[in-house]
């Protein structure tokens, strides 16, 4: 059996002629949880934006099989019904659309791709309330628009209901922990953890080693500058609170 | 365009023998006389500016005939059993029509009203000098006086339906609607067709609001291939309430002026508007609210969608006057546009002679929102899926301010269809 859900090899990726990503390199098998950190701007979000398959980003080079699949081959929705779930660092706010009846169109689109039937409306209310409860999100939210008006923290859960809602196999969290406060992070956490298991694996991207007490990795990588440059267990994470990221810096520049 | 060339285009109209009516014999003799005095839009005409209606008038038009077969299940709504009448080819059609008994509630042809019904047509119309009203008053086909006597409230819209059923038929319709003090009724206008034939209706209405009165109207405009001058006027009096949904979806030129003047105090006002033309279709929406007197509330809120080489105009007038103090007033525009070859023109005007008022106004058009777009994408939305979801969401707000349930469902429906064939 093969253990590995997703292989990036050599990603290399530009925008407007700027390279952004300068190479990645990374494996994910199931059942394992990997952080990435890194200083502003060295990439994280837009390795999870090409991973999603944001189209503003050019892949220039390099390759990520899915589960036997050629990742960058498929359309974003696609990635969505294979089971690649992004929690956005800003989710979007979309005016108008409610967020329980945008959810529902996409779990029905996920199961007449998967050529299952559609969710009952009961159970559909089932799942709701008892994913929504997972993450402590407010009841008056699921109903509203999504994301209209939330507050940061807000954003954050609603992020987590709906990842709770679609179960994903590859889950990729950019900075799902900025913006909650002390008993979010750790409601939010025991809902990432809840859903985890031997079939499926978690990508957290985090500036703070506090969420790592929470959602423990097997690995920690650093992003630097488009390049996983350094690669730990998650002594590193601790390593990297205390000294900060200079001392990367200047090994690298030696 | 010269104004005998108009005339001579709609000179074998069958007119309302005005003769037969004690009805306004100045009505239509005066209008003549204003016609001549300000002559027809013409490239100057700030106010007619982004819309050519000189290319309505290139050939001859008809009075069409009832037609036997015309069914018009399509356009009615069934659920509510609502009294209705029709209007086709521009005269009342008494077969079709079903008014029955509506406490408080009556109706009547311009030809059977009273001296001093009669004297208030003309009015409140007169207040704007719109050379398509004075040709509608001079041109005039058939007219209906809507009457709801003081604090009924009526449970039932009425509901008119206006339809051409030949071809180069010229429509002059016109309504006068008064509400006593404390009555309440929703209005639905359709102005709909069963297909592609080239006419003209130019439809005027007056609406006479008493203190506490509330009036609702749905208007509908779904008339593929036809052009649509569509002109309202309507006055407010202390504390009454007016809205308006101006939901058009087809339509081969169509102007709505609406014109709002609001003399009472405590009056609250909704003008709000969804505008979706497409292939080379032009939509125009000109509205003018004045706050003539303090302590009112008006909101105002027109969305469009514009695809194709279809053009959308938005022009919306707040004028507060100098006594009009605590006024309330807020507008909105907001245009989306599906294709490079679309054109919006949009033009808020605040003009503001009071002191102590809060108003807002804004507008923005753009495209969909392609950061929104990715998101559902990634949450297992089709693309086709994603955009429809955006799209009904971006009407939302007008659609939910839809009073008569049953248009509202219909015209969701309708909204999503259309949505869904870009
Ligand atoms: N759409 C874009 N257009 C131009 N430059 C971009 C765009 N998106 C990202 N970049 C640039 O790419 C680089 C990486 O940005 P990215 O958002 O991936 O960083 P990050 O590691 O997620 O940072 P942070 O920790 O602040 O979230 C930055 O220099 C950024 O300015
Ligand atoms: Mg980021």
């Amino acid at each position: 059996m093969n253990k590995n859900i997703i292989n990036i090899k050599g990603l290399k990726c530009e925008i407007e002629g700027k390279e952004i990503l300068k190479g990645i390199d990374l494996q994910i098998n199931k059942g394992e949880i990997h952080a990435i950190m890194g200083p502003n701007g060295s990439g994280k979000s837009t390795l999870s934006s090409v991973l999603a398959g944001k189209d503003e980003y050019e892949v220039t080079s390099g390759s990520v099989d899915y589960l036997g699949k050629d990742l960058l081959d498929l359309s974003p929705e696609e990635r969505s019904w294979e089971g690649v779930f992004l929690a956005f660092q800003y989710p979007v706010e979309i005016p108008g659309v409610s967020n329980v009846n945008f959810l529902r169109t996409a779990l029905n689109e996920r199961n007449k791709y998967k050529r299952l039937d559609p969710v009952s409306a009961k159970n559909f209310l089932a799942m709701v309330k008892e994913k929504s409860a997972l993450v402590g999100l407010d009841n008056k939210l699921k109903n509203r628009s999504v994301n209209e008006g939330f507050s940061g923290g807000e954003k954050k859960r609603n992020e987590i209901f709906q990842m709770a809602m679609l179960e994903p196999t590859l889950s990729i969290l950019d900075e799902t922990d900025s913006g909650l406060d002390i008993d979010a992070l750790r409601i939010v956490s025991n809902g990432v953890n809840q859903l985890k298991s031997n079939e499926n694996a978690t990508l957290v991207i985090t500036h703070y080693q506090r969420l790592l007490d929470y959602i423990v990795p097997d690995f920690v990588h650093v992003l630097y500058d488009g390049k996983i440059v350094r690669t730990g267990g998650k002594e590193l994470a601790l390593e990297l609170e205390e000294k900060g990221y200079d001392w990367i810096k200047e090994e690298l520049a030696v | 365009m010269s104004l005998m060339a108009v005339k001579k285009q709609i000179a074998s109209l069958d007119l309302l023998d005005l003769k037969k009516t004690n009805l306004i014999p100045d009505l239509a003799k005066s209008a003549e006389v204003k016609l001549n005095e300000i002559g027809f839009p013409n490239r100057k005409s700030e106010d007619w500016k982004y819309t050519k209606t000189a290319q309505l008038f290139k050939k001859p038009y008809k009075t069409g005939k009832e037609n036997p077969n015309l069914k018009l299940d399509e356009f009615s709504f069934p659920k509510m059993k609502c009294p209705t009448l029709v209007i086709e080819n521009g005269s009342i059609n008494a077969h079709l029509s079903c008014v029955g008994d509506v406490q408080g509630l009556s109706i009547n042809s311009f030809v059977d009203i009273n001296k001093e019904q009669v004297e208030k047509i003309g009015n409140i119309s007169n207040k704007k000098e719109n050379p398509f009203s004075f040709l509608n008053a001079s041109h005039l086909q058939s007219g209906i006086y809507i009457h709801l006597k003081k604090k009924n409230v009526l449970t039932q819209p009425l509901h008119l339906i206006f339809i051409n059923t030949e071809s180069q038929v010229f429509s002059n319709t016109r309504i006068y609607v008064h509400l006593e003090e404390f009555s309440e009724m929703n209005l639905i206008q359709s102005f709909v067709n069963n297909n592609d034939q080239d006419c003209v209706t130019n439809h005027v209405s007056e609406i006479e609001l008493a203190e506490n009165s509330q009036l609702s109207i749905e208007k509908i405009q779904n008339v593929l291939g036809e052009s649509h001058i569509c002109s309202e006027y309507i006055r407010q009096l202390n504390s009454s309430v007016f809205r308006i949904n101006t939901l058009s979806s087809a339509g081969k030129l169509i102007r709505n002026g609406l014109n709002v003047f609001v003399e009472g105090e405590n009056c609250t006002s909704y003008l709000n508007g969804l505008f979706i033309p497409s292939d080379d279709e032009h939509i125009d929406n000109h509205t003018h609210l004045e706050h003539i007197k303090p302590n009112c509330f008006s909101s105002e809120c027109y969305k469009g969608i514009i695809n194709d080489k279809a053009t959308g105009i938005f022009n919306g007038k707040v004028v507060v006057h100098e006594d009009a103090q605590k006024i309330m007033a807020y507008q909105q525009n907001n245009n989306i546009l599906l294709s490079n070859e679309a054109v919006v023109n949009a033009k808020p005007e605040l003009e503001i002679y009071a002191d102590d008022v809060k108003c807002s106004h804004g507008s923005t058009t753009g495209q969909l929102d392609e950061d929104a777009l990715f998101y559902l994408q990634a949450r297992g939305l089709s693309k086709s899926a994603a955009l429809q979801l955006l799209m009904v969401g971006f009407v939302d707000e007008v659609l939910q301010g839809i009073q008569v349930e049953e248009v509202k469902n219909f015209y969701s429906n309708k909204i999503e269809s259309l949505l869904s064939s870009n």
